[in-house]
Parts: C-alpha cells; sequence; structure tokens
C-alpha cells in the first residue's frame, strides 16, 4: 500500500518534472550562436508557451514554482534584468489554471487567439519595465519581435508538449 | 509574486550579486549548451564543406589575387615596424604590455531583446577574470562581465550597456564607443571642434584599464541624428572563436612597491 502511494507520487514527480525539463532543453538551444541572436529571441517564448500550454491541458501537473523558475531561467539565460519574466510566467500561471473548466470547452483557435492578447500583454509589461529599468524609453522592435516570435512559435511548441506529455502519461499522442 | 519582486529590484540595486547567480546558471546550462551544439555544428562544417567544395575554383582565383595584395602589405608591414622599431630605440619608449589570457570558444548567445552578450568556455579555471578585453582576428569583440569556474560572459561593443573608451587614429582625438543594440555603435563625447570623418579608423585610447591601446575597433560609416556611427571590424554575429587579452594585473608586490613610491612622492610634495 505504501509502495504504490511511492510509486504514484513518483509518477506525478515525473510528469509534473519532465516538460518542465523538456522546456528547459529547448530554451537552452534557443540560447545556442547565431547570426543576429535570432535564436535567443525565443529564449521567453518557449518559456510563455510552456506555462501558458501546460496550465491550459495540464493545470494539475503545473505548479507555481514551476512557471516561476521557467521565467527565472529565460531571465538568466537572456543577460538583462532579472524578475520580469519570473513574475510575469507566476502570473500567467496563476490566471490561466483556475479557468481549467473555460479552456476545456475551447477550441485550439481560440486558446492560440487567448495566448495573442496574453503575448500583448507581456509585451507591454516588459517594455514598461526595461524602460524603466534603463531610464529612457527604448525603441519597443526587439520586443515586438519576441512577442510575434512567441506568438508564432506557440502552435508547434503546443504540438512538442501535447506529444511530450502523452509519452510520458504513456497515451497515444 | 514577492520573490520575483525581490529579483527586479536586487538587479537594480546590486547587480553584481545578480550576476554572480547568472554565472552559476550558465555553469548549469554549458553541458547542455556544449551537447545542443554538436549536431549544429557539425551541420554548419558540413554546410561549409560542401559550399567551398562548390566554389572552390572562383575562390582560388580570389584568394591568389589577395595574397599577391597581402604580399605587397606585408612587405610594408616589415619595413613600418623596423623603422617603428629603430624609433622606439631612439626615443626609448616602452611600448604597452599586452597579456594574452588564451583563446575561448564561444558556445552561447545571451541576448535577450535588449542584450548582446556571448558565452565562453573559459572562466577563473583559466585565469579570466571580468573587466578583461575580448577580441576577435579583426578587432574588439567586448570585455567580459563575468567569469565562473568554466564559462565567462562577454558583453558586446554594440549591447546597450557597452562603454569602451577609444581613439580616432587619424586624429588622436579620443571619445567613447557606445552600443544601443543595433549593429552599428555610437560615438559619443568627441571635442568639440572635431574633424572626424567617414572613414576615419577607431581603436582603443587605453584609457579606463580595461582595453590595452590601440587595438582596432572599427571604421567610422555613417553619421545620423545621433552622431557618427562605427561599424566594428568584428563580425559580432558570427563568433566563433576569441583571443582574450588584457593589461597585465600588477602583482601583491608591485602594488605595494608603487603605493610605497606614491607615499613618498606624497612625503616629499608636503
Amino acid at each position: 500500500m505504501k509502495r504504490d502511494l511511492w510509486l504514484q507520487a513518483g509518477q506525478t514527480g515525473w510528469r509534473v518534472l519532465a516538460p518542465f525539463l523538456l522546456a528547459v532543453t529547448v530554451m537552452a538551444m534557443a540560447y545556442l550562436p547565431s547570426p543576429e541572436f535570432i535564436l535567443a529571441m525565443c529564449g521567453p517564448a518557449v518559456a510563455l508557451a510552456y506555462v501558458y500550454h501546460q496550465g491550459v491541458h495540464q493545470p494539475a501537473l503545473l505548479p507555481y514554482p514551476l512557471a516561476f523558475l521557467a521565467g527565472l531561467l529565460a531571465d538568466f539565460w537572456a543577460g538583462g534584468p532579472v524578475g520580469a519574466n519570473a513574475l510575469l510566467c507566476f502570473l500567467l500561471a496563476a490566471l490561466v489554471v483556475p479557468q481549467e473548466r473555460f479552456f476545456r470547452s475551447v477550441t485550439f483557435p481560440t486558446i492560440w487567439a487567448i495566448f495573442a492578447l496574453l503575448c500583448l500583454g507581456w509585451l507591454v509589461a516588459q517594455w514598461l519595465y526595461l524602460s524603466l529599468y534603463y531610464w529612457r524609453p527604448l525603441a519597443p522592435w526587439a520586443l515586438i519581435g519576441q512577442a510575434v516570435l512567441a506568438f508564432l512559435l506557440f502552435a508547434p511548441l503546443s504540438r512538442l508538449f501535447a506529444v511530450f506529455n502523452a509519452w510520458v502519461a504513456g497515451e497515444p499522442s | 509574486m514577492a520573490a520575483a519582486l525581490g529579483l527586479m529590484i536586487l538587479s537594480r540595486v546590486r547587480p553584481d550579486m545578480i550576476e554572480t547567480l547568472r554565472v552559476h546558471s550558465h555553469e548549469v546550462l554549458s553541458p547542455v549548451l556544449e551537447v545542443a551544439a554538436t549536431p549544429v555544428r557539425l551541420a554548419r562544417q558540413g554546410g561549409d564543406w560542401i559550399g567551398s567544395y562548390f566554389d572552390v575554383r572562383a575562390r582560388n582565383q580570389a584568394l591568389r589575387a589577395r595574397l599577391a595584395d597581402q604580399q605587397a602589405l606585408e612587405r610594408t608591414i616589415v619595413r613600418l615596424q623596423i623603422e617603428n622599431d629603430r624609433l622606439h630605440e631612439l626615443l626609448n619608449v616602452t611600448s604597452w604590455p599586452v597579456q594574452v589570457y588564451g583563446t575561448v570558444r564561444v558556445i552561447g548567445a545571451g541576448g535577450g531583446a535588449y542584450v548582446r552578450s556571448v558565452l565562453v568556455d573559459a572562466g577563473t579555471g583559466r585565469g579570466l577574470s571580468s573587466d578583461l578585453a575580448a577580441v576577435d582576428s579583426a578587432g574588439v569583440v567586448g570585455r567580459v562581465i563575468s567569469a565562473g569556474r568554466a564559462v565567462s560572459r562577454v558583453l558586446l561593443l554594440t549591447d546597450l550597456n557597452s562603454r569602451v573608451p577609444v581613439r580616432l587614429a587619424r586624429t588622436d582625438e579620443t571619445a567613447i564607443l557606445t552600443g544601443d543594440n543595433s549593429p552599428l555603435t555610437k560615438l559619443m563625447f568627441l571635442p568639440v571642434g572635431s574633424n572626424a570623418t567617414i572613414g576615419d579608423v577607431v581603436v582603443t585610447s587605453g584609457h579606463g584599464g580595461v582595453f590595452p591601446p590601440d587595438l582596432p575597433v572599427g571604421v567610422i560609416v555613417a553619421l545620423d541624428a545621433d552622431g557618427l556611427r562605427v561599424k566594428p571590424y568584428a563580425q559580432l554575429d558570427r563568433l566563433r572563436f576569441l583571443s582574450i587579452v588584457g593589461l597585465p594585473r600588477p602583482t601583491g608586490q608591485a602594488l605595494g612597491q608603487d603605493r610605497a613610491v606614491a607615499e613618498s612622492d606624497l612625503e616629499r610634495g608636503q
């Protein structure tokens, strides 16, 4: 009986950690050297897509500390000021996870459209924070590029997480 | 949420502490990057090999022409070097010593929306520390801003926070080269009435104690609303290997001697 409980806890832990580790690996690959830092621009997109996808499809498997940690790693690896992505990923999880019933009834295009709005919010929040941090109004183009990338990459990343989650759970994808 | 807000405040108030944490996270990341980079590197090498196979004839002709130019240039350089050495001897001038810390490989790009930096595969274990200069075969790339045991972060010339003391080779005017995350850097604080112009070569001035003097930085290519724009010689978007150089650091003994000399000078002055 006790052994079964441990086994179950281990399986749940693996189902929680495995997608996070996949997100970390994909995020790490975004920081490979690339011309004009194109790949690195995708770093925060992976963190956002991970948190949003898990929050929508597997809310029980997305503890808030992991959402925070995904954002924090994106902050650390990007090289800029730390904390903004961590806070935004945490808030994103706090916003999406309680809406489990709503997200169960909507189609993928709606989920994607909501993600587009969230990307817009992320863009504005990041721009405000970074402009305050550097104490000058920064040109928003780089952030707009990141937000558009995040929106475009969501579909393939979401598919990747879905297939991976199914594989971890031992279900057909 | 409190933790995130705390980190945001800390990254403003104590950036050094955040940088230390960042370097540790990069140390964790570097093995993942090494593994992830291998197929990319192999694919890139394969692509280069296939590309070079097909245009070998055209490249051969271009290289022959370039070799002839280089040989003429080499003769001039050797002549000038001899002349320069003789003049140095005559004037008893000592040249600036430059310490080379070695060649490092670029393993990652830490580039967010407003950051231009790269990760290299060497750190304190190979004698690197913050505030050393990074150069490639063409010119200055940036400076080391944090060093872990096996990984360091190099802030590129084009980063928003980059400031490099420079000098115009033609006029000897000093200025500060700043980045704004665009491919071209800006020249600031030129003397009033400066006659800097497009085509002027920019080199490091040696002020500030990070960059040894006279390292090639770039060339002035444009004048826009923000002032003169400098195109770095280094290909910052295609970095593979860097040399880390710096001014020799005074040892503890030498530092003590310098301090003793300064103190005795002060006493004499009084």
